[in-house]
C-alpha cells in the first residue's frame, strides 16, 4: 500500500492532541489547581502555567477561582456593650490560601462562603459586644472605634478561616450601620424635636444678631457725628482765635467799635416783618416834635444821637 | 502470423488504466488537501493578530500565564500578535476609559409610580411610617440621626493585571469600599454638616478614605473622584427639616436687613459728619472774613470819626435807621412825653402757623 502522508499527519495530530490533553493541564491566572491521585491530593498549583499530570483516571485536576472574593454577612441586629441594639453589615474579602486544606475541608466556593459567613457573624457579635454605641457614632472622631472593631473581627476570622478552611481573609469592613425598625419611630420623634429647637434658635439668633448689628451701626453713627461736631467746634474755635488778631484793631477806639457793633446788631435784628415803636426823641423823628428843637443848632452846640 | 488479442491481457490493461486514473485523482486530492492544510495553518497563525484600541490595554495569557516581562506584560494600543487559542488568550480592559459606579445602599426605597402618574409625583411617605432597614437605606450620623445619601465613584484602571486577575468581582468590591467609607464618614459627621454646612468636606473625607482603602487592597484602579449625588433627611421628618431651612432663611434675611441698615446708617453718618465739618470750616472762614471786614471798616471809619465824631455817629445812626425802618413792616412814632403805652398785638397768619408747628 502506498504511503499517504496527509492521513498520517492528521492521525498523528489527533493522537498527539489526546495525549496532550491527558498529560498536561493549564492553570489560568487567578486560578488554583489541586492534583489528586486516586482521590488523594498530591500537589497544588497556585501559579499560572502549563503543568503535567498522569492521565485520567489516575490523576484528576480540581480547579478553583483564587481571586479575591467578597462576602457580605447579613445586616442583622447586634448588641453593643451598653446594650444598644444596632444593625451592622460586615463584608470580607477572601481567597484560597491553602488549596489542599480548602479542597479537603470545604471543597467548593459556596460551602466555603457558608462557613466563612458563620465565622464572620460570630466574630462581629463578639467584638461589637465590647464596644459602646458611642464607639460607632460620635462627633468626636477620636472616640470612634471602627478600626478596632474591624481589626478585631479580622484577627478572629483570619486565624480560624486559615486554620479550618485554608482561607486567607484579606480585609474586613463595616459597610452598613443602622437601627432596628422599631427604634426608628423614636429617632424620628427626637429628630423632629431637635429640628424645632434648632428652628427656634435660628429665629432668635437672627433677631438678636440683627439688633446687635443695628445697635453697633447706631453707636458708630453717634460716634462719627460726635467726633465731627467736636472737630467742627475746634475749627470754629480756630476761626475765633484767628479773628482775635483782627479784634486788636478795634481796641484802638473801643467806644467807636461798640457803637458800630450796636448799629450792626440793630440792622440784623430788625428784619422784614418787625414792628418798631420809636419816640419822637429818636432822630430823625425828633423833627416831628416841632419847635426850635427841630431846627439846626448854631455851630458848636452839637446834637445827641 | 496474426493472432486474436488475448482477452486476459486486454482486461489487465483496462484495470491498469483505471488504477492509474484513480491514483492520479487521489494524488490530486492529496495535493489539494495539502494546500488546504497549508492555508488553514496560515489562517490559524494569522488569527493571532489582534488590535488594542486607543482606550484599552491588553494582557496575553500563554498557557494561562501572563506572557512577557516587565512593561511587555501589558500591551498598549496598536497591532499585536499572540499564539491563537488554545495556546494563548487575549484579555482586554478599557483602562483609559473613566468608569462610574453608584451606590444606592443609603437611599430610601422609591416605590414604582402608579400607572399614568406624571413623573416625579410619587406618593408621599406618611410621617408616622417607620424605616424598614431591609428596604430603606440610610446612614447613622454622629448625632445619631438617620440620613439618606447617594454616591458615585469614578475610576480608571491603573494596573490592568491586578484589575483583571486579582479580584473575582471587582466592581462589587469597589462599591463595598465606597459604602465602607460613607458609613465611617457619616458616623463622625453631624447631620447638619452633611446636609448643609460642609457637604464638600464630607465628600472629601469619603474620597480620601476610599483612595486609601483601594490602594491598600491593590485593586489596580485610580480613583478619579467621588460624587456626593444627593443627601436628604428621612421623608418622615422632612417637614421638620424644611422648618429649619425656613428659619435659617429668616435668620439670614434678618441679618441681611440689619447689615443693610447698618451700611445705610454708616454712609449717612459719614455724610452728616462731612457736612458738620464743612459747616464748621465755613463758619470759621465766615468769622474770619466778617471780623476782617469789620476791622477794615473800623479802620476806614476811625480816621473820619477822630475828626468829626458826633456828626459821623449821627450819620451812621440815621443811615442805619433808614435801612432798618424801610425794611420793617410797621413803624410807629409816639410822643416822647407819653406816660403809658399799650400795644394790641394781632398776630399774623404766618406767625400763627409757625407757633402751631
Amino acid at each position: 500500500m502506498k504511503n499517504r502522508p496527509g492521513v498520517t499527519i492528521v492521525a498523528v495530530l489527533i493522537v498527539a492532541l489526546f495525549v496532550v490533553v491527558q498529560l498536561f493541564f493549564i492553570v489560568r491566572e487567578g486560578e488554583v489547581a489541586i492534583l489528586t491521585t486516586l482521590g488523594k491530593p498530591v500537589r497544588a498549583h497556585t501559579e499560572a502555567g502549563l503543568f503535567n499530570r498522569k492521565p485520567w483516571p489516575i490523576q484528576k485536576v480540581h480547579r478553583f477561582d483564587n481571586r479575591l472574593r467578597m462576602l457580605e454577612s447579613s445586616f442583622e441586629e447586634t448588641l453593643t456593650e451598653d446594650d444598644k441594639n444596632v444593625l451592622v453589615g460586615v463584608y470580607a474579602a477572601w481567597r484560597i490560601h491553602d488549596p489542599i486544606a480548602f479542597l479537603e475541608s470545604v471543597g467548593s466556593i459556596r460551602e466555603a462562603e457558608s462557613n466563612l459567613d458563620g465565622l464572620l457573624r460570630g466574630s462581629k457579635s463578639a467584638v461589637l459586644g465590647t464596644i459602646p454605641f458611642s464607639g460607632l457614632v460620635n462627633t468626636d472622631a477620636s472616640a470612634l472605634q471602627f478600626d478596632a472593631i474591624e481589626t478585631n473581627i479580622l484577627a478572629q476570622v483570619q486565624s480560624q478561616a486559615l486554620e479550618r478552611y485554608g482561607i486567607e481573609v484579606a480585609t474586613v469592613g463595616i459597610h452598613r450601620l443602622g437601627l432596628p425598625q422599631g427604634i426608628t419611630d423614636s429617632v424620628f420623634e427626637r429628630m423632629r424635636s431637635e429640628r424645632n429647637k434648632i428652628a427656634e434658635r435660628y429665629r432668635s439668633e437672627g433677631e438678636g444678631e440683627a439688633i446687635k448689628i443695628r445697635a453697633a451701626a447706631d453707636s458708630e453713627r453717634e460716634k462719627l457725628l460726635s467726633r465731627a461736631r467736636a472737630q467742627a467746634k475746634r475749627i470754629r474755635a480756630d476761626g475765633e482765635a484767628a479773628a482775635a488778631d483782627h479784634y486788636e484793631v478795634l481796641n484802638q477806639d473801643p467806644e467807636l467799635a461798640t457803637f458800630l457793633k450796636k448799629l450792626e446788631a440793630l440792622e440784623e435784628m430788625l428784619q422784614e416783618g418787625s414792628k418798631v415803636i420809636l419816640t419822637t426823641e429818636t432822630s430823625p423823628f425828633d423833627l416831628l416834635r416841632g419847635g426850635d428843637d427841630a431846627l439846626p443848632k448854631t455851630q458848636g452846640e452839637g446834637t445827641t444821637p | 502470423m496474426s493472432s486474436a488479442p488475448d482477452p486476459m491481457v486486454e482486461k489487465t490493461g483496462v484495470v491498469h488504466a483505471g488504477q492509474a486514473a484513480l491514483s492520479e485523482a487521489l494524488q490530486l486530492s492529496f495535493r489539494l488537501l495539502r494546500w488546504i492544510m497549508l492555508f488553514l495553518v496560515l489562517a490559524y497563525l494569522f488569527s493571532g493578530i489582534f488590535v488594542v484600541a486607543q482606550h484599552e490595554k491588553a494582557v496575553v495569557l500563554v498557557f494561562g500565564k501572563v506572557s512577557g516581562f516587565d512593561e511587555e506584560r501589558i500591551k498598549g494600543p496598536g497591532l499585536h500578535w499572540a499564539w491563537p487559542r488554545p495556546f494563548a488568550e487575549v484579555v482586554r480592559v478599557a483602562a483609559e476609559r473613566v468608569q462610574k459606579i453608584e451606590t444606592a445602599a443609603f437611599w430610601f426605597f422609591e416605590p414604582p409610580l402608579p400607572p399614568g402618574a406624571p413623573d416625579g409625583q410619587r406618593p408621599p411617605t406618611p410621617a408616622a411610617m417607620s424605616m424598614n432597614p431591609e428596604r430603606d437605606g440610610y446612614t447613622l450620623t454622629a448625632d445619631a440621626n438617620l440620613l439618606h445619601t447617594r454616591w458615585a465613584l469614578r475610576y480608571t484602571v491603573s494596573e490592568p493585571e491586578a484589575y483583571l486577575f486579582r479580584f473575582h468581582d471587582i466592581r462589587s468590591l469597589i462599591i463595598r469600599e465606597l459604602d465602607h467609607a460613607v458609613v465611617r464618614a457619616s458616623a463622625r459627621t453631624a447631620i447638619d454638616r452633611a446636609l448643609r454646612t460642609d457637604i464638600e468636606g464630607v465628600r472629601a473625607e469619603v474620597e480620601s478614605s476610599v483612595r486609601q482603602r483601594c490602594d491598600r487592597l491593590g485593586l489596580g484602579i485610580k480613583v478619579q473622584g467621588i460624587d456626593f449625588l444627593n443627601q436628604a433627611p428621612p421623608l418622615q421628618v422632612a417637614a421638620a427639616f424644611d422648618n429649619v431651612a425656613i428659619a435659617a432663611s429668616v435668620r439670614g434675611k434678618s441679618i441681611l436687613d440689619a447689615n443693610s441698615y447698618a451700611e445705610t446708617t454708616r454712609n449717612e453718618a459719614r455724610g452728616a459728619a462731612s457736612r458738620i465739618l464743612a459747616e464748621g470750616q465755613a463758619a470759621k472762614e465766615g468769622i474770619l472774613s466778617s471780623v476782617k471786614a469789620d476791622a477794615d471798616f473800623f479802620e476806614k471809619v476811625r480816621g473820619k470819626y477822630a475828626r468829626h465824631p458826633k456828626e459821623l455817629a449821627r450819620r451812621q445812626l440815621e443811615d442805619t435807621l433808614r435801612r432798618v425802618l424801610s425794611a420793617t413792616d410797621e413803624t410807629d412814632v409816639i410822643p416822647s412825653n407819653l406816660k403809658e403805652i399799650r400795644l394790641l398785638i394781632s398776630p399774623t397768619q404766618e406767625n400763627l402757623l409757625e407757633a402751631s408747628e
